[in-house]
C-alpha cells in the first residue's frame, strides 16, 4: 500500500467486495430493465422492479459503510479502536470513511438519478445533498452513539424518514413554498447541519482516542441520560411468566411503539401541520398514519421472531434457555408481548388522530368519503366499524409480529431466510401487481373458481396443520389461543364483509363473486398452525 | 471440604448420571461414550484441555444439548424432557455469563427471584454489597470481574441443589477467583449441595474438588475421588547407565519424559511395581513420588496415546 488512506480503503473493499459486487449487479439489472421497458404495458412493472433494485442497492451501500468493529465479529459495533494505534491523525481516520461514503452514495445516485427523478419535482442536486447528509448522519450515529447499541438502527431509521420528509417539504401546499421551505434554503440548512455533525463526530472520536475528553463525556452523558430515562423496575415480579414478560417487553416489545411514535412525531406530525389546509393531503396523511404500524411491523416482525431481537445469532441465549420455564411458556410470553406492542403502537396512532383530526386537519374530503362510505348504515354499525378498523389494524400489526415465530425460533437459518424471502416476495408482488390482480382473476370465471378452490384448500390445510402443530401442547394455551384466533378471525370476517359491501360499488369489475374469497382469506389471516409450530421450533432450538 | 463430602451419605442417589453419552459436531466426536455419575454433596471438578468436551458435557446436564446417544439424568429426570423441574434446582455460571447488558443490577436480581421459589433476597443483597455492585448500575457498565460476580449471585442466590460452573475463573483476577472459590466452598460446606466445576486452573480444582474427572478429546480418561487420582498416579525417575536414544518402554506408562541418562515416567501405581520396572529397564530408580495434578493432567492430555489408566467408571 502506498499510503494509509489506500490501506484503509482497501480494507473496506476487501471486507465488502461481495456486497459491492451485489450493488453493481443490482444497479446494472435495474438500469437495464428500466431502459428496456420505458413504454408499453410492462412499463409499470419495470418501474417497480427498477425502484426495488435501486432501494436494495442503496441499502447495501449503507451496510458497506457500517464502519465499525463489533466485539462478536458481526453486526453493529463502535468506531474501530484498533485504528487508534496507527500513525494517522484522528481527522483522517474519521474523514476517510465519511468522504468515501459520500463519494460512493453520490456516484450511485448519479447512476440512478434519471429513473429516480423521472416525473418528480424535486431537483437531483437537492436529493444529492440530502443523501450526502444522510451518510454523514449515519456514520455519526454509529460512532457517537455506540452506547445505544442496536437502538442506533432505530435512530438512523428516524433520521432517514425525517430527511425524506425534508425532501418533500418544498412540494407541500401552499405553493409556491415560502422561502424557508425552498430547496436552496433546506439544502443549505441540511448541509450545514451535516458539516457541524462531522466536526462533532471528529471531536468525539479524537476524544475517545485520547482516553476521553469533555466532549466525549458530554455525549456519553446524553446517551446515559436517555438510557436512564427508561423507568427502572422497582417492584418484584409475582410470577416467572411476569418477570419474563418484562424481559421480553424491554428487549423487543418497545421497538415497534418507539418506531411508530418516532415516525408519527418526527415525520407525520410536521407533514400533517403543513398539510392542514389541504383536503387531499389530509386524506393521504390519514392513510399514512393508519398504515404506519402495519408497514413498520413487517420488518420489526422479522427481528421479533428471532430468539434475540438485535442479534444475528438464531440460537436461544443461555440466559433464557436455562430459565425454568417451558418452551410453551416462552412462546406464549412472546405472543403476549407482540399483543402489547401492537396495542401500544395503535394507541399512539389513535391519540395522534384524536388530537390532529379535530384540531388541525382539513376534513372536507375525508368527511365526504366517510358520508358516502357509511351511507345506509345504522349508527350502531358506524360505531362498530369505528371499532373494527383499529382492531383490525391492530390484529394485522400483531400478525406481522408473530407469523414468523415458527421459523425464527427454530434456529435454522435456511428456514428463517426462506420465510423472510417469502415475505419480501409477497410484499414485492403486492407492490408490483397488487392493484391489478383482482381484475386479472375476475376476467376469467374459471380462473376465479380455481382461486376459490385454492384458498379453500389452504384453509383446510391450515386447520389440519394446526391440529398437528398443537398436538401434545398444554390445553390451557390451546384454549386461550383458540379464543384469540376466533376473535381475530371474526373481526376480519366482519370487517371484510362490511368494507367489501361499500368498496365493491367503486370497483370497475363484478365484485360480488369476491365475497366468498374475502371470507376465506379472513379465515387465513390470523396465524393458527404457525404459533403452534413455534413451540416445537423453540424446543428444538433450545435443546439442540 | 473433603471431610464434608466424605461425611455425606453416598447412599443417596447421584445428582447427575451420564450413561454412554455420545455427541458429534460434523465429523468430530465432542463426547465419546462418556459414563459418569456425580454424587451429592461434593465438588466435582472437571478438567481437560480446550475442546476436550467439558462445556459440551455441562450443556447436556443443563439440557441445552440433546443426547445424540446415551442418556443424561439430573435429579433423576431428563433435563430436555423436563427442563422446568431440573433447571429450577440448578444454578449456572459460564465463563462469559450472557447477562442482558441493558438491565440494571437490581433489575436482574428482581427478574431472577420469581423463577426460583428458594430465592433468598437477603442473601442476594448481602452478596451484592459484599461484591460492591451498585444496584442502579447497568450491566453493560460493569467490568469483567463485576460481571462474573453478578453472574455468581444470580446462580447462587436461590441456593441451588446443583451449582454448575463452566470455567468461571477464566481471565479473571485473583480476587474474583477467590470470590468464586469461596462461593463453591460455601455451597457445599453450608448446606451440603453439589457443585460441578470445570476449569483450566488445576490449583483451584485441587483446592476445592472432592472428585475429579478428566476429558480428553471427548473421552473420559478418569473419574474418581481426587485423593484416589493422586494416589494412583506415581512419578518414577530412573537413571540409566547408558544414554537412551529412545524413550524406555514401560507398558503401563501414561507419559515418558526425559533424555539421555535420566527419564521420568508417570504411571498407574496399581499396575506398575517401581522396583520391577527398574530391573526390567536395567536402570536405577532414583525417585518414586506421587504425581502432581499438573503432571497427571499433562500426562493424560499430552502423553503417549496409551489406553487410559482406569476405564471410565461411574463414581457411586
Amino acid at each position: 500500500m502506498r499510503s494509509p488512506t489506500t490501506a484503509l480503503l482497501w480494507e473496506v473493499w476487501r471486507q465488502h467486495r461481495w456486497t459491492i459486487g451485489s450493488i453493481a449487479a443490482l444497479t446494472f439489472a435495474g438500469r437495464l430493465i428500466d431502459a428496456s421497458y420505458t413504454t408499453g404495458p410492462a412499463a409499470d412493472e419495470a418501474s417497480a422492479v427498477t425502484t426495488l433494485c435501486g432501494m436494495f442497492a442503496f441499502l447495501l451501500l449503507f451496510s458497506v459503510f457500517n464502519y465499525t468493529d463489533a466485539e462478536s465479529g458481526g453486526g453493529l459495533g463502535r468506531f474501530p479502536h484498533r485504528l487508534f494505534t496507527l500513525p494517522v491523525s484522528s481527522l483522517r481516520l474519521v474523514a476517510i470513511p465519511v468522504f468515501t461514503g459520500i463519494v460512493a452514495i453520490e456516484f450511485l445516485y448519479l447512476v440512478w438519478a434519471e429513473p429516480f427523478s423521472r416525473g418528480g419535482s424535486t431537483s437531483p442536486l437537492f436529493v444529492a445533498i440530502l443523501l450526502a447528509a444522510l451518510m454523514v448522519f449515519y456514520l455519526a450515529v454509529l460512532w457517537t452513539c455506540a452506547r445505544a447499541g442496536s437502538l442506533r438502527l432505530v435512530i438512523i431509521g428516524v433520521i432517514a424518514a425525517a430527511l425524506f420528509a425534508v425532501g418533500l417539504l418544498p412540494s407541500f401546499p401552499p405553493t409556491p413554498a415560502p422561502p424557508w421551505r425552498s430547496e436552496i434554503f433546506l439544502a443549505a440548512f441540511v448541509a450545514g447541519l451535516a458539516l457541524v455533525t462531522f466536526m462533532l463526530t471528529w471531536t468525539y472520536v479524537a476524544g475517545v482516542r485520547a482516553g476521553g475528553g469533555s466532549a466525549h463525556f458530554r455525549l456519553e452523558s446524553l446517551i446515559d441520560w436517555i438510557s436512564e430515562a427508561q423507568p427502572a423496575r422497582r417492584r418484584p415480579f409475582a410470577t416467572p411468566a411476569g418477570a419474563h414478560f418484562w424481559y421480553e417487553w424491554r428487549a423487543s416489545g418497545t421497538v415497534l411503539p418507539a418506531l411508530v411514535g418516532g415516525v408519527v412525531l418526527l415525520v407525520i406530525a410536521p407533514m400533517s401541520w403543513l398539510a392542514r389546509t389541504d383536503a387531499q393531503y389530509t386524506l393521504w396523511v390519514l392513510i399514512g398514519v393508519l398504515a404506519t404500524p402495519i408497514v413498520l411491523a413487517l420488518p420489526v416482525g422479522v427481528a421479533f421472531s428471532k430468539p434475540t431481537f438485535w442479534s444475528e445469532d438464531l440460537g436461544v441465549p443461555a440466559f433464557v434457555a436455562v430459565r425454568p420455564l417451558s418452551s410453551q411458556d416462552l412462546v406464549a410470553i412472546k405472543v403476549k408481548v407482540a399483543s402489547a406492542s401492537a396495542a401500544l403502537s395503535w394507541l399512539l396512532v389513535l391519540v395522534f388522530l384524536a388530537v390532529w383530526l379535530p384540531l388541525g386537519a382539513n376534513l372536507e374530503l375525508v368527511s365526504r368519503l366517510a358520508t358516502e362510505f357509511l351511507r345506509g348504515h345504522s349508527t350502531g354499525a358506524v360505531y362498530g366499524l369505528a371499532v373494527l378498523v383499529p382492531v383490525g389494524g391492530m390484529l394485522l400489526t400483531w400478525r406481522s409480529l408473530v407469523s414468523h415465530l415458527w421459523s425464527g425460533l427454530s434456529g435454522m437459518r435456511p428456514l428463517f431466510l426462506a420465510s423472510v424471502i417469502s415475505l419480501v416476495a409477497l410484499v414485492t408482488g403486492a407492490i408490483l401487481d397488487g392493484g391489478r390482480l383482482p381484475n386479472w382473476l375476475l376476467r376469467d370465471p374459471v380462473r376465479f373458481a380455481a382461486l376459490l378452490w385454492l384458498v379453500a384448500v389452504a384453509v383446510i390445510a391450515k386447520c389440519s396443520l394446526a391440529v398437528y402443530a398443537w398436538r401434545g401442547l398444554s390445553p390451557r394455551y390451546l384454549r386461550a389461543y383458540l379464543l384469540i384466533w376466533l376473535t381475530g378471525t371474526a373481526t376480519f370476517v366482519a370487517l371484510g364483509i362490511v368494507v367489501w359491501g361499500v368498496v365493491r360499488m367503486y370497483l370497475p369489475f363484478d365484485a360480488d363473486r369476491l365475497r366468498s374469497a374475502v371470507v376465506l382469506l379472513a379465515l387465513l389471516a390470523v396465524p393458527l398452525a404457525r404459533v403452534g409450530l413455534a413451540q416445537s421450533s423453540l424446543t428444538r432450538n433450545r435443546h439442540r | 471440604m473433603r471431610d464434608h463430602a466424605a461425611g455425606h451419605s453416598h447412599s443417596s442417589p447421584p445428582v447427575a448420571v451420564v450413561t454412554n453419552l455420545t455427541r458429534s459436531f460434523g465429523g468430530k466426536k465432542a463426547l465419546n461414550d462418556v459414563t459418569l455419575a456425580v454424587p451429592p454433596g461434593c465438588v466435582f471438578g472437571l478438567v481437560g484441555e480446550n475442546g476436550a468436551g467439558k462445556s459440551t458435557l455441562l450443556k447436556h446436564l443443563l439440557g441445552l444439548w440433546r443426547a445424540e446417544a446415551g442418556t443424561v439424568k439430573v435429579f433423576g429426570r431428563d433435563p430436555v424432557a423436563d427442563p422446568v423441574s431440573v433447571l429450577g434446582r440448578i444454578g449456572y455460571l459460564s465463563e462469559q455469563p450472557e447477562l442482558p447488558r441493558w438491565m440494571r443490577v437490581a433489575e436482574l436480581l428482581r427478574y431472577m427471584q420469581p423463577f426460583y421459589p428458594r430465592w433468598d433476597q437477603e442473601y442476594a443483597e448481602q452478596l451484592r454489597e459484599q461484591f460492591g455492585l451498585e444496584p442502579e448500575a447497568r450491566i453493560r457498565t460493569l467490568s469483567k470481574g463485576q460481571h462474573a460476580r453478578l453472574g455468581l449471585i444470580a446462580a447462587e442466590a436461590h441456593r441451588p441443589d446443583l451449582l454448575i460452573l463452566d470455567e468461571p475463573s477464566s481471565g479473571l483476577d485473583p480476587i474474583v477467583r477467590r470470590d468464586i472459590l469461596e462461593a463453591i466452598i460455601r455451597t457445599v460446606t453450608d448446606e451440603g449441595r453439589t457443585v460441578i466445576f470445570s476449569s483450566h486452573l488445576l490449583d483451584e480444582v485441587e483446592r476445592v474438588s472432592d472428585y475429579l474427572a478428566m476429558l480428553h478429546r471427548g473421552t473420559l480418561r478418569f473419574c474418581a475421588p481426587l485423593d484416589d487420582v493422586k494416589t494412583r498416579h506415581r512419578r518414577l525417575s530412573f537413571h540409566f547407565e547408558r544414554v537412551q536414544t529412545t524413550p524406555p518402554k514401560v507398558p503401563a506408562a501414561i507419559r515418558v519424559d526425559g533424555a539421555g541418562w535420566d527419564w521420568t515416567i508417570i504411571c498407574d501405581a496399581d499396575r506398575v511395581h517401581p522396583t520391577a520396572v527398574a530391573q526390567h529397564l536395567g536402570a536405577t530408580l532414583v525417585e518414586d513420588t506421587a504425581a502432581s495434578l499438573d503432571e497427571i493432567f499433562i500426562a493424560h492430555a499430552d502423553g503417549a496415546p496409551t489406553p487410559a489408566v482406569n476405564e471410565p467408571q461411574a463414581v457411586n
